[in-house]
């Protein structure tokens, strides 16, 4: 590769990236993780009582931060195996068809270019108590106390993460059956013949050559997901509602903590300090799962 | 003789087997599509529907009567010509701003040599990995020290660089072929010049994905602009469309938030229908591991 | 070694450059900590103020007559009105804009959010202005004012310090569907027993939901000192873990679970507690008295009365007295500050009130305001059926009933935090004890 030998020319391409970069993400990166060590630190004039764990423990001793956790968790844990076991079985059965492949295959990215607000507020529609399309479908199919609160005041934590669910897993369809789909047809039609020869069953094929072939993939698109999953935020916003409502319906994020205490009246009574050191705490559990997440896929991933 | 009969069995059996197995998987498939479909759908009639009718349990499949003035209607609830304006304004530039710096480093990583070339290569990647919260906290408090809230600066500037559009179009900056570099050097070119005049055309549909993915990524834009935009006229269209069909203190009638709805998906639904490829290709690309 | 030594060049360069940037970008200077300097005379040099409220477009009409009013008494000081959206909007910027330097001359703001404000060293205290020889009040003049409404300014610290003076005060009154009264023969209640009679009959009568409280953390509020519990107080303490405070709610929660009586939230939070009444499809609202005109019927008659008050052992007369104040900021020079301190007091003016009050239905926050031929004349409307002023005549006679709850840093969680309790023991299925509890442990947190 033939490449020409000039510093300094190289420094003033990568310049404009470099100063904002320097300036939006890793300056920030290191100042967040200070002011998560800054205790009473006061938004207005950037006071702070001392540096220490304070922060820390003070939402890990909070009640709100425990459920926003939670729900986090279960967003993680739940949907994306769902997503991703669905994306695959699509996957493989669009590999499968000729006719109406390329049909199907658009319908299935729709999701991807829709605004994350904008479908969620239509989803709050579609299993509104009193007029949704669900309650309906539900209430035809025989199901008595047919009027169920999904996403308002009042629904049980089990029906608002199952509404949460939903919508996650929807949203998360496209770029996985995509992924899937493209590394699909490029596995070598060889292994087929070879297993097609041989009289092997579907399952085992599926099992023995499909999947282990896609590994790469499913590793790639179970890391991204996974990460994604950690900050999911505005899935919440579009169902549920503002800040506050969110808080009273108890169906919070980790981010969407982050956010809540980046307002409100508590900015010069540390709350910054505290949106800090749940960011960090995100980040932490995050580069954590990235490592298992390497691990595995280093002892399980064929290349 | 038992044989023919076996094969003919083996025969039938494989038609029906097919048959059965094609109905099972397009069965499926549309099932899927359907499920897929049906948000879509369900805002479109709703907000046709007027407000007597969005309140009928069981709902209707379809509306009575076409009711297209909900779409001014929706619009007139909030500033939302404002917000579309501005979230066109500000999907343009950060757009522009982003193609320039993207090309520049993106050549830089993937043609120039230079000190340090693998290593801070290795640091814009590991960037990637980072939660934006961790970042957006001090960029709050950054754009407040920098008197930029409420202003276009700030919902434009902390934007107009990506790591990984870099990486994407570094990956096709890698496979123009040396010949062509080698030629033109030996014609005497700049290497501005061959990056404009060369470089950019051949792997111009990247740049392409590029574009539309940043300008669809500007359009839904949420979570920053609820932070540094605190005033009405400088909100983008899906803070707007949030804000103005709340549940606290009065939602509006649900016939209009979904034709607001409609009309903040609409642009979207129609930009990826006719550029379609360079949509998926440009997400794709990112999932192939390089 | 040598690729590190370029690495750490040119990294130390670039945070330089980002440094230089960050400090060019850097805030105007700010003028928070300069003293107090009054001058005698008013300077003759043209003084720009700006004043930040949440006023909608028909409010916004009348304070441009008041700027326009008072430029013609100091035609050297140009005043910029600029509406910020809602409250919580006008806090938020306010907090954003202090935090840069950018902050404007004067704006609304509920006690809770000076509180807030204070923390940033942002407000201006007024006392000096207030007993400034030639531009402050006699004494005279501060008993003019409803005192109530000007203790609201002064609660923030031990010496009582001035941080605001009154502006747009409104409180709670009940509306009631007159038609259906009059036809049925009900008299309109007064205490929550006869309340809850009324809304049996409804019930029994028309099969709906009679009574709406349109605010849950006012009701929360209202209801507690009603029924002699404690709330807040000035520390910050969270003080409303008492009995009577529960009793209060469990009678709403008991009224709800009968039928009687609901929030908006109940109503799919898909309208107002006003659009609810106009509909017919509740019978008695409680509400703001500056948001009278909501609740006016070409359809049937709109009546107005004072809340329903508690009557059993320990009860306090008591409605909330609620609205914003206007407080200056202190990022100014010494004249802009003494301007603002004028357009201040001319707003507050018997004048400026009356002229304010009669045109929103906010209070007159002066005494002389409601005596004066002016703001009588507006009253007499009520006698054509006038809503504004008739809510304005209710509202009156519950003043001696007004009580304002504590502002601190953080009162305002408390307020979100009464309305969310209210919300999970109406919908949520809470107990009342459980609500209670976990309110306090999120205050106290």
């Amino acid at each position: 590769m033939v490449e020409s030998k000039n510093n300094l020319k190289a420094w003033l391409y990568l310049g404009p990236a470099l100063i904002l970069l320097t300036i939006f993400i890793v300056y920030p990166l290191f100042n967040t993780i200070i002011v998560s060590f800054k205790e009473g630190y006061n938004y207005f004039n950037e006071d702070y009582s001392q540096f220490g764990l304070g922060n820390f423990a003070k939402i890990l001793s909070h009640d709100t931060f425990w459920v926003a956790m939670r729900n986090t968790f279960f967003i993680v844990f739940v949907s994306v195996p769902t997503s991703l076991t669905l994306a695959l079985l699509i996957a493989v059965g669009l590999n499968s068809i000729k006719p109406l492949q390329k049909l199907f295959q658009t319908i299935f990215f729709l999701p991807y270019v829709t605004n994350t607000i904008a479908i969620g507020m239509v989803f709050a529609v579609m299993f509104n108590q009193s007029s949704g399309l669900v309650n309906s479908v539900l209430g035809s199919l025989g199901v008595r106390d047919y009027l169920i609160n999904w996403v308002g005041f009042g629904a049980s934590w089990g029906r608002a993460m199952t509404v949460l669910l939903i919508y996650t897993v929807w949203g998360a369809l496209p770029f996985k059956i995509l992924i899937f789909l493209s590394g699909l047809q490029s596995i070598d039609k060889q292994y087929y013949q070879a297993a097609q020869i041989d009289a092997t069953p579907r399952a085992r094929v599926f099992w023995r050559i499909t999947v282990p072939l896609l590994s790469p993939m499913i590793a790639y698109v179970l890391i991204t997901s996974l990460i994604g999953a950690f900050k999911e935020y505005t899935a919440v916003v579009a169902l549920f509602g503002l800040d506050t409502e969110i808080r009273q319906k108890g169906v919070g994020t980790v981010v969407w903590y982050v956010y809540f205490y980046l307002k409100g009246p508590l900015l010069a009574n540390g709350s910054v300090g505290w949106a800090a050191a749940a960011a960090f705490v995100l980040f932490l559990i995050i580069l954590v799962f990235t490592f298992i997440n390497l691990y595995v896929s280093k002892k399980r991933v064929h290349y | 003789m038992t044989t023919k009969m076996n094969v003919k069995n083996i025969v039938r059996n494989y038609k029906w087997d097919t048959l059965f197995k094609n109905i099972l998987l397009y069965g499926f498939l549309t099932i899927m599509a359907f499920i897929v479909v049906i948000p879509f759908y369900w805002m479109v009639i709703t907000s046709l529907k007027t407000r007597a009718e969005v309140d009928l349990f069981p709902p209707t499949l379809f509306p009575a009567v076409m009711m297209f003035s909900n779409f001014p209607e929706a619009m007139a609830q909030a500033d939302f010509s404002r917000y579309i304006y501005n979230t066109i304004y500000v999907g343009v530039i950060s757009t522009f701003g982003t193609v320039i710096t993207t090309i520049l480093a993106a050549f830089a990583f993937a043609r120039l040599e230079f000190k340090g070339k693998a290593l801070l290569f290795s640091l814009f990647l590991a960037t990637m990995m980072i939660p934006g919260e961790m970042m957006v906290i001090t960029n709050y408090i950054t754009v407040a020290r920098l008197n930029w809230i409420d202003t276009y600066e700030a919902l434009i500037v902390p934007f107009i660089v990506s790591v990984f559009y870099i990486y994407l179009l570094r990956q096709s900056f890698k496979q123009i072929p040396n010949e062509l570099y080698l030629a033109a050097k030996v014609d005497g070119t700049s290497d501005f010049k061959y990056l404009i005049r060369i470089m950019v055309p051949i792997a111009m549909p990247t740049i392409i994905s590029i574009t539309i993915l940043k300008l669809i990524g500007s359009w839904n834009a949420y979570v920053w602009p609820n932070l540094v935009a605190d005033s009405d006229s400088m909100r983008l269209i899906t803070n707007g469309l949030r804000r103005a069909f709340t549940d606290d203190y009065g939602r509006s009638a649900i016939h209009l938030q979904m034709a607001a709805t409609t009309v903040v998906t609409m642009p979207l639904l129609i930009v990826f229908l006719f550029l379609r490829k360079y949509i998926m290709r440009g997400v794709s690309r990112s999932g192939i591991k390089g | 070694m040598e690729e590190r030594k370029t690495m750490k060049k040119l990294i130390s360069f670039i945070i330089l450059l980002g440094a230089l940037f960050l400090v060019a970008g850097c805030a105007p200077e700010n003028l928070k900590d300069k003293d107090i300097i009054i001058p005698d005379v008013l300077p003759t040099e043209e003084i720009n103020i700006t004043f930040w409220h949440a006023m909608g477009q028909a409010n916004q009409v009348l304070i441009q007559e008041l700027i326009d009013d008072f430029q013609v008494l100091y035609p050297n000081i140009k005043v910029t009105q600029a509406s910020q959206g809602g409250y919580n909007d006008l806090r938020d910027k306010l907090n954003t804009a202090i935090r840069a330097g950018t902050e404007p001359n004067l704006a609304q703001a509920y006690p809770d959010h000076v509180a807030v404000y204070l923390q940033g060293n942002a407000v201006l205290p007024l006392d000096e202005y207030i007993n400034h020889p030639v531009w402050g009040y006699t004494q005279a003049d501060l008993d003019d004012f409803v005192p109530s409404f000007l203790a609201e300014g002064r609660l923030y610290d031990e010496a009582q310090t001035y941080y605001s003076l009154p502006f747009n005060k409104s409180t709670e009154i009940m509306f009631y569907n007159k038609t259906y009264f009059d036809a049925k023969g009900l008299t309109v209640p007064s205490t929550w027993a006869e309340v809850r009679t009324v809304a049996q009959f409804i019930k029994n009568d028309t099969g709906k939901i009679a009574f709406a409280y349109d605010s849950e953390a006012n009701l929360f509020i209202t209801l507690t000192e009603q029924w002699g519990g404690a709330y807040t107080d000035y520390n910050g303490n969270i003080l409303f873990n008492n009995t009577q405070s529960k009793a209060a709610v469990g009678f709403f929660s008991q009224m709800y679970k009968d039928g009687l009586a609901a929030t908006p939230t109940h109503f799919d939070g898909q309208n107002y507690a006003s659009d609810i009444f106009k509909a017919e499809n509740i019978y008695m609202t409680v509400g703001s008295s500056a948001g009278a005109r909501y609740n006016d019927s070409t359809v049937f008659e709109v009546g107005v009365a004072p809340i329903p008050q508690f009557d059993g052992a320990g009860a306090k007369q008591a409605v909330i007295q609620q609205g914003t104040n206007v407080s200056i900021f202190k990022n100014a020079t010494d004249a802009q500050r003494l301007a603002s301190w004028l357009f201040l007091k001319y707003i507050t003016s018997t004048e400026a009130t009356t002229m304010f009050s009669s045109g929103s239905a906010y209070f007159p926050v002066r005494i002389s305001a409601y005596d004066s031929a002016e703001y009588q004349a507006f009253l007499a409307k009520a006698n054509t059926g006038d809503i504004l002023a008739r809510s304005a005549i209710a509202a009156k006679a519950q003043s001696n009933r007004f009580f304002t709850s504590a502002a601190f840093p953080g009162s305002s969680l408390a307020r979100d935090e009464v309305q969310a309790l209210v919300r999970a023991v109406l919908y949520g299925n809470k107990t009342v004890d459980q609500a209670y509890q976990d309110a306090l442990n999120e205050l106290t947190w």
